[in-house]
């Protein structure tokens, strides 16, 4: 059934099927070169081209195989399409991504793909080719690989330590989502190994004694209101839970034989994977007593050896918006409840891009949902970055977000009590919360008051953005233009503004696409996770 | 009024503008400094600048200092000493940008630095500290797009060979970045309007290095476009694009045209 095909015709099919994944990032871990392997990371990350859709290209990102056992409907590899199937060796990825490297065309590997046969077995491939790149080819540029949901747990074990980066995928925001859209895959699966990853990096993290959760810009941690504070992080467990459909025991950590169900888990896979390696004698070089079985959360001997350590750069995951009928707050409260609870480092939102004519699904020509996706990373970053929560922004009565206004323009809309906030006075938590303060001039007033009282032309200077901010701040009292803090008032003086921007975001082919920072103020990238970070890398 | 001054300036010498000149190379223009300071501490009125083609000016003296390894030496361990090691990262981005008067930007920041010593780089109302940062930080940036866009094609022999283009001479800025990741490789990065290259063999420190003519010819000859890996990267580069969000603005937001010229995927 799979013909034979050149590497170049493998190429393109299996770049082509690997597209649609949205995470593109490199950043997260910095790795020096050494001499007698190939690469290095750094921990901002570098983009190394864009290509005609204006994403950033950093990493090979390719599917191992396109073969598929699986039939989820929205995706061009399903089972019951009859597309092209290619399968590269383990061999022919890590020639592509060390003559990449060289190059200087990529950072480095994302590795996904279809499911051949079974989770387990496709998992053990991709961690054959990723043990050669590593091991024998002395590879140390970055590798994101995807964990395959239902795949036995001591391979999720055992890959995390060639990667810097796992990602499992959530596919849908909720459980009747992916009943629906995707019959093979179930919650548990897919959070089975999330849950795995999650304590293998709090394992790694406290070996190597820095604290068991991801770090987080700008002190994220302890900023009152934050997700990632650790009080809110326990009030919430039970919410959480609930809204990821964990059942309340932390389901996930039980048994995985029961969540088999229509998955072959290989349950007798309890020999190494370089063991298994060694015995196929494919790597070479690797040491016999790699044997010493690994469970799900022990020692992996091997890669200890080699002082690889488990995810460095940590784990995220990302879902498709807009091919089942969630609400953005939903959306936020799930994304909310795996920042908490998963400690991830990011969630990546993938507006549905129809490929497949179903009846389970939207039409063949439902436009992008660009808008809806770029407010939903908006709503992201003041998340992450300005304490909120998914539930200050919108609630089961307002359950979308405004498409005339940002979702922190639209919350302080809806809070004219809190304004105007004094600049002189105001708390830092405060502070970020007043449109057009970005995170860096919250943090620059902070420091400036303490030598004199500022005034507007101080804050023009500290990078406040006045046209959005000016109606809402006081400078010693005094208000920029005397204008009345109504929410009609204001919401027209905002909007004119949005109107264009708006619009560029729903026509990128026309306009350029506002980049978040732009419409957020942030001076500076917090972490350069994001894909437009190359033109912002100077702040 | 104006020839009045112009009067002047030929009755006292100490009125006249005493014009140092240097070649566009670090060495020479930190000897450039030295020379010019010794003159400005005298109380003559100096002015500095690096050679270019219509550098000529009416009513100066101009001075041509060459390199002097030993001034040079000097006055960057004064920087670093007196002021700070952030000051001489911000001369030395500053003497690699194409702006003509950067010599000069270089020269007055100094003089505010030696006497205000390390904070010199906080008094960013300071019109020379101002303009040092912003030349400095677009310098930076064009170095940090090269270490995104440089491609590097595969000779016989095995050397990675990278032709750029720069605005700025960011070779050296560069340089870093490349040593680190390809540790154990031959490559070399060519910079086409200077003639300049730097080199690196594998395991070993990387050096600079002016071309000659007939290495230069070389170079420039060598096929960079139909290498196995280069169509390969070709091939993916077009596949890995979503139709349905085409954003040819945004592209050219974040990769402006003029690097495209020597990057493999648009060749
Ligand atoms: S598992 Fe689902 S999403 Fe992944 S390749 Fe197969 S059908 Fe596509």
């Amino acid at each position: 059934m799979e013909r034979s095909y050149t590497l170049d015709e493998k190429l393109a099919i299996l770049s082509d099927a690997a597209k649609y994944d949205v995470a593109c990032t490199s950043s997260g871990v910095d790795r020096k070169g050494k001499h007698g392997h190939l690469g290095s990371s750094i921990s901002a990350g570098i983009c190394h081209s864009f290509g005609a859709d204006g994403r950033c290209i950093t990493l090979l990102k390719i599917l191992m195989t396109n073969e598929c056992v699986f039939d989820c409907k929205y995706c061009h590899n399903r089972a019951s399409n009859d597309v092209p199937r290619a399968t590269f060796t383990p061999e022919e990825i890590c020639t592509l991504t060390m003559e990449f490297y060289r190059r200087n065309y990529i950072e480095g590997l994302f590795l996904s793909s279809g499911v051949r046969k079974n989770p387990t077995s496709t998992m053990e491939q991709m961690f054959q080719a990723l043990y050669l790149l590593r091991v024998k080819y002395g590879f140390r540029g970055y590798i994101h690989v995807k964990g395959v949901p239902g795949a036995d747990p001591q391979v999720i074990r055992e890959i995390g330590y060639l990667a810097d980066r796992m990602s499992v995928n959530l596919e849908l925001p909720t459980g009747d989502g992916l009943r629906l859209l995707a019959p093979h895959k179930t919650r548990k699966t897919i959070l089975t190994p999330m849950r795995q990853i999650q304590q293998g990096i709090a394992q790694e993290r406290l070996r190597v004694g820095v604290g068991e959760k991801m770090e987080r810009a700008y002190r994220m941690k302890e900023l009152p209101g934050s997700i990632f504070n650790e009080n809110n992080l326990r009030l919430q467990k039970r919410t959480d839970e609930a809204i990821l459909q964990l059942d309340g025991s932390g389901g996930t950590e039980t048994s995985r034989k029961k969540f088999g169900e229509s998955v072959d888990l290989c349950p007798d896979n309890r020999v190494s994977m370089s063991g298994r390696l060694d015995a196929g004698s494919e790597a070479g070089g690797c040491r016999a007593d790699g044997l010493a079985s690994a469970s799900a959360g022990g020692l992996v001997p091997w890669a200890e050896d080699r002082g690889l350590s488990y995810v460095p750069a940590g784990q995220s995951t990302q879902m498709i918006i807009g091919a089942t009928g969630e609400t953005d707050y939903q959306i936020m409260r799930v994304a909310e409840s795996l920042y908490r609870q998963f400690d991830l480092k990011r969630v990546f939102f993938s507006g549905y891009i129809p490929v497949n004519e179903d009846s389970a699904l939207p039409g063949l020509d439902t436009p992008v949902p660009f808008l809806r996706e770029h407010r939903l990373y908006q709503a992201d970053w003041l998340l992450r970055f300005y304490g909120f929560q998914a539930d200050e922004l919108l609630s089961e009565d307002r359950p979308d977000f405004n498409v005339l206004v940002d979702p922190k323009c639209d919350w302080a809309l809806r809070h004219l009590e809190y304004f105007p906030v004094e600049v002189n006075r105001a708390d830092y938590a405060l502070l970020l919360r007043v449109p057009g303060v970005g995170v860096k001039s919250a943090r620059r007033i902070v420091e400036a008051r303490r030598n004199g009282r500022l005034d507007f032309p101080d804050l023009k200077r500290i990078g406040v953005v006045l046209k959005r901010a000016a109606y809402f701040l006081t400078c010693n009292g005094r208000q920029m233009y005397p204008i009345a803090i109504e929410e009609d008032v204001l919401t027209r003086c905002l909007t004119a503004d949005e109107g264009k921007k708006r619009w560029e975001v729903e026509h990128p082919q026309t306009y350029r696409q506002l980049s978040l920072f732009d419409d957020m103020h942030l001076a500076m990238m917090p972490t350069v996770e994001d894909c437009s970070k190359a033109a912002f890398g100077q702040f | 009024m104006q020839s009045q001054l112009i009067n002047n300036q030929w009755s006292d010498s100490r009125m006249e503008k005493h014009r140092f000149v240097c070649a566009d190379e670090f060495g020479a223009m930190m000897s450039c400094i030295y020379e010019a300071w010794r003159w400005g501490n005298r109380g003559f009125i100096v002015e500095l600048a690096v050679e270019s083609e219509d550098n000529y000016q009416l009513f100066c003296v101009e001075h041509r200092v060459e390199v002097d390894e030993e001034r040079a030496e000097k006055v960057i361990r004064s920087i670093r000493g007196k002021i700070s090691y952030r000051a001489l990262e911000l001369v030395y981005h500053c003497a690699m940008s194409v702006i003509p008067e950067k010599l000069e930007v270089i020269y007055r920041f100094l003089r505010l630095g030696f006497v205000i010593g390390p904070r010199v780089t906080e008094t960013l109302t300071e019109e020379p500290v101002m303009r040092i940062f912003e030349i400095s930080r677009r310098v930076g940036n064009e170095a940090h797009r090269f270490n995104q866009f440089v491609r590097f094609t595969r000779w016989e022999g095995g050397i990675l060979c990278s032709v750029i283009e720069p605005k700025s001479n960011v070779l050296t800025l560069i340089a870093p970045n490349f040593a680190e990741r390809l540790i154990s490789e031959h490559w070399m990065i060519v910079d086409k309007k200077r003639k300049l290259a730097v080199l690196h063999p594998a395991d070993s420190r990387w050096y600079l290095r002016q071309l000659t003519g007939e290495e230069y010819d070389r170079i420039l000859n060598f096929d960079r476009d139909h290498e196995e890996y280069a169509l390969l990267w070709k091939t993916f580069f077009h596949h890995i694009a979503i139709e349905q969000r085409k954003n040819p603005q945004c592209q050219n937001n974040f990769l402006p045209k003029w690097y495209r010229e020597n990057m493999t995927e648009f060749r």
